[in-house]
């Protein structure tokens, strides 16, 4: 009978944190979005 | 030996990931380096020159200046923006009162509409104003061809649980805006974007915008290269001479057909208070009118020479006495004072017909005489 994995370890989960909100942090400032807008140029 | 469990579903991760991410959220956007930069955007083309605009506004929102005695918070596009600026005016407010303790926050974004400058003023508290000032034409409370009510400047910092006057345009837009109300990152995100392209690229034809403008060829001067700038200030003496609507329309390049010059306005008969952009700023001005500060409406400067435009060739004739009249009648309604500046200025304090030369124009004495009348000094 297989025996249950051991807890990750605590540093393995704080880089694994780290590296998602990175990750989350990049991709929401750089994401494309809808960004056209006129502007007066007369002046 | 058993196998470690993989950090990646552990719910722990997912915890902390979210701690993190509040943690560079606050770093990002409360830090100098997203809110240090000072100068213009605007030669680097259009898509950085609508998020400098908002960017200015937001860094005053959200990082506010010195603390002042006196604190003057002036909503507008670019009508506003251009002659208004903050030095400009408490330099002018300051020559009429010296050692007065003021900070005027210009808050104005370009091409803005009634429904920019409520989601503005949703952020005003914070900055606790000793004085709203509102500078509004008849043309940004409709959509015309140069703007919607709202627009996409103002929608970077559009905030709130309910629903502002204008309404989002479906479900999607509602959703992002309460994501932009809980997450500060997501709501400054354009302009945490451009300053790291600006950190990697370094673009060199940024420059301040000068508080003082000692002629208007100095103002062509900054906004244009060389030659292009002697040429429109050629164009412009002749201009002085001539003193013709003609000579001015050749100054600014030629006719951009119908109603192209200024704002391309509907016909006055179809302005009422029930249309969306009256509603909006009777929203607007309700909130204004329950805060302790008051608030005054100015009618922003118009340029004279379009009383020669009898073909109607360059603007609407009757749309300004008609929305001028409605505007009162909304302010009347909150006991708001309408300060009618459309005579202010002469043609020749206009850099075209919208808009007139900062410094150079004295707009800024005519606001500060407003701003001491509406404070009681």
């Amino acid at each position: 009978m297989p025996s249950a994995p051991e807890p990750p370890s605590f540093g393995a989960i704080i880089l694994r944190a780290l590296l998602y909100a990175l990750l989350i942090t990049l991709l929401v400032v750089f994401a494309p979005g809808s960004e056209h807008v006129f502007i007066y140029q007369g002046f | 030996m058993r196998p470690p469990a993989p950090a990646a579903t552990a719910p722990l991760t997912w915890l902390l990931a979210a701690l993190f991410l509040i943690a560079i959220d606050a770093l990002i956007t409360r830090t100098p380096p997203l809110w240090s930069k000072r100068d213009t955007w605007v030669k680097s083309g259009i898509e950085r020159g609508y998020i400098w605009q908002t960017y200015e506004v937001a860094r005053k929102l959200l990082r506010p200046r010195r603390p002042a005695a006196v604190r003057v918070e002036i909503l507008g596009n670019s009508r506003i923006e251009i002659p208004a600026g903050d030095a400009t005016v408490e330099r002018a407010l300051q020559q009429r009162q010296p050692g007065l303790d003021v900070r005027v926050d210009n808050l104005a974004i370009f091409g803005a509409h009634i429904g920019d400058l409520e989601i503005i003023s949703r952020y005003l508290e914070r900055l606790q104003p000793s004085l709203v000032v509102l500078g509004i034409t008849g043309a940004d409370l409709v959509p015309t061809s140069w703007g919607e009510l709202v627009n996409a400047t103002g929608e970077l910092l559009d905030v709130g649980w309910r629903d502002g006057p204008i309404p989002p345009a479906n479900a999607a837009a509602r959703v992002e805006r309460w994501v932009k109300t809980v997450w500060p990152l997501y709501r400054l995100r354009l302009f945490v974007r451009q300053r790291i392209l600006d950190a990697l690229s370094r673009p060199l034809s940024d420059k301040r915008l000068p508080d003082h403008f000692g002629s208007a060829q100095e103002y062509f001067d900054f906004f244009n290269d060389g030659p292009r700038a002697k040429r429109i200030g050629v164009a412009y003496e002749r201009w002085r001479r001539e003193n013709t609507l003609d000579s001015f329309v050749a100054y600014l390049g030629g006719a951009w057909g119908r109603l192209g010059m200024t704002e391309p306005v509907p016909p006055p008969e179809t302005l009422s208070l029930d249309s969306p952009g009256f509603v909006a700023l009777d929203q607007l001005l309700a909130r204004l009118a329950a805060q302790p500060y008051p608030t005054i409406v100015l009618l922003m400067p118009e340029n004279p020479l379009l009383d020669q435009d009898a073909a109607g060739s360059y603007h609407r004739a009757g749309f300004s006495d008609r929305a001028a009249a409605l505007i009162q009648q909304v302010a009347d309604r909150h006991h708001i004072r309408v300060v009618d500046g459309r005579r202010w200025m002469p043609a020749d304090r206009f850099v075209d017909f919208v808009h007139v030369f900062p410094d150079i124009s004295g707009f800024q004495d005519r606001l500060a005489d407003e701003i001491l009348h509406a404070l009681g000094s």
